[in-house]
């Protein structure tokens, strides 16, 4: 619903003021909030890796230079410049989803909805991304990332969790995740950092309760061994 | 069932612009009933080894035996093979397509030639196999179902030619906590119980280092490394240079380590890592 792709049957979305209601404003809205969905495959228009990623910057108008020229900036941002000129559909799995991201990126909204769009990308993969989103997010680019992953959860400002289709919880990371309980409900489970800092205290290990990254744990287990 | 894969290469669309050398002199045997888990960066030929050993693909050099008899041959029966060597593919509730659960778990049986009376027996057990009730899913629409359990079925539909190795391609890829480790605990029993030999591809080190007895690692076409979840997971640096990464426990405990925590480092349950942790704690205490 953030990019007027579905109305809702009750309430409104305000994009920068925009209601997606309004047909007239689905144009604006969607230049503003760029999504990647989980399966590249429905995503993918073009015969040609590039002319895929460039797909998005004729529908905006973008000048043919300029076109070409984020087409490649964002190709190499993913890695994928090598790919440019073969068919999307015959490349693996994570090449697609990395070409997708390319397509998003290469459009510049003020937002990108990521749906579990790094589900096929392998560790290094799925780091490089994470390196693109942290740096997106200093510019100013607004993100929602929707993942199955804790991990990757813990990059967020601010969380949301959905149950049922209800918001159930938000706050910050140490705030949702410091709730076991809840977690539990909604068939979730808190990062392993916070898994093993959790069974280190069950063992009478004093550990603070605010435990999220992995630095932490690590310092502070430091600072324990030498005060023992 | 064993496979044996000799000096495996594959070419896609020799002489076009994309052509692509996507496995190199490939060589490994899997003996029957053993786990083995397949791993490799993005477009290291994963996908392209396991339709190879399904016989959906030929390799353009190399010989598969499966149980000794050669599969490369071009008289043999690749509908036989498909059966015996079952692959479940990335993202496979894309191709459910039937109107009910119980019509997509029947096709492949069907497209096997399997008689009429026997078809409805091996789809519920088929269901069964995968922890599903036949009789509340049999007449269900597959579009009906959850993520989790549509994947489930796909998987079902394998399961219903009676394979003998069964390939997972990314089966648990954006599936929810809850749904993953359904999956996963069904592939364990089908493991332990039919004694399946299984193939699992996947990105998640963690579900790769807790289920597999043997680990293979791909990187551009070729076959690197092969070990136990232990041996391959303690060799950090050749993990890291295939493009892989160690499983979550591991890279906690490795940083430790550089931090003068005396400790194994490949260990994948977190109950176990927090008993070697306390007991380095208190072994510095003495
Ligand atoms: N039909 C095809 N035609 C041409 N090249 C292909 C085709 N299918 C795959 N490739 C190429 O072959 C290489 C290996 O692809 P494969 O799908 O086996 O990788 P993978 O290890 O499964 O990757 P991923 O983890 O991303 O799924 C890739 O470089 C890919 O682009
Ligand atoms: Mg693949």
């Amino acid at each position: 619903m953030l990019n007027a792709l579905l109305i809702p049957t009750e309430g409104e979305v305000l994009v920068d003021g925009l209601d997606t209601r309004d047909s007239r404003n689905t144009w604006a809205i969607r230049q503003r909030v760029g999504m990647v969905f989980q399966n590249p495959d429905n995503q993918i228009v073009g015969t040609q890796v590039e002319e895929d990623v460039a797909f998005g910057l004729e529908n905006l108008g973008i000048p043919r230079q300029e076109m070409r020229r984020r087409v490649e900036e964002n190709l190499t941002r993913v890695g994928m410049l090598a790919y440019r000129q073969h068919p999307p559909h015959l490349l693996s799995g994570g090449q697609k989803q990395r070409v997708a991201i390319a397509g998003v990126l290469a459009m510049q909204p003020q937002s990108i909805v990521l749906d579990e769009a790094t589900s096929l990308l392998d560790p290094k993969g799925r780091l490089e991304v994470r390196k693109i989103l942290v740096q997106l997010h200093h510019e100013g680019v607004t993100l929602i990332l929707i993942t199955h992953l804790m991990e990757e959860a813990l990059l967020a400002d601010k969380l949301v969790i959905l149950n049922e289709g209800r918001i159930v919880l938000s706050g910050s990371p140490q705030e949702v995740f410091g709730q076991s309980e809840m977690l539990r409900h909604c068939h979730l489970e808190a990062p392993t950092v916070v898994r093993l800092a959790q069974a280190l205290r069950d063992q009478s290990v004093a550990l603070p309760n605010r435990i999220l990254q992995v630095e932490e744990l690590v310092d502070e287990l430091c600072v324990l061994k030498r005060s023992i | 069932m064993r496979i044996e894969a000799k000096h495996l290469t594959y070419i896609y669309g020799p002489g076009l612009p994309w052509e692509k050398r996507a496995l190199s002199d490939v060589s490994f045997s899997i003996e029957s009933g053993e786990f083995i888990g397949l791993i490799g960066e993005t477009g290291s030929g994963k996908s392209t080894l396991v339709q190879i050993l399904n016989g959906l693909l030929r390799p353009t050099e190399g010989t598969i035996l499966l149980d000794g008899s050669d599969i490369s041959n071009r008289k043999v029966d690749l509908h036989r093979i498909r059966a015996q060597v079952g692959l479940v593919f990335q993202f496979p509730e894309q191709q459910l397509f039937a109107e009910t659960v119980a019509d997509d778990v029947a096709f492949g049986p069907k497209n096997l030639g399997v008689p009429k009376e026997e078809i409805g027996k091996r789809v519920d057990e088929a269901l069964l196999k995968v922890g599903l009730r036949p009789q509340s899913l049999r007449d269900r629409s597959p579009f009906t179902l959850s993520g989790g359990e549509k994947r489930l079925v796909s998987i079902a539909g394998v399961l219903a030619m009676r394979p003998k190795v069964l390939i997972l391609d990314e089966v648990t890829a954006g599936l929810d906590p809850k749904g993953k480790k359904e999956i996963l605990a069904r592939i364990q029993l089908l493991h332990r119980v039919e004694k399946a030999t299984i193939i699992l591809v996947s990105h998640d080190m963690d579900e790769i280092a807790l289920l597999s007895q043997r680990i293979l690692i791909l990187k551009e076409g070729k076959l690197i490394l092969e070990g136990s979840p232990v041996e391959i997971f303690t060799r950090a640096q050749d993990v890291r240079s295939a493009g892989l990464d160690l499983p979550t426990l591991p890279r906690i405990l490795s940083d430790l380590r550089c931090r003068g925590f005396q400790l194994p480092t490949a260990i994948f349950e977190v109950g176990e890592a927090a008993r070697w942790i306390r007991k380095e704690l208190f072994r510095a205490a003495d």
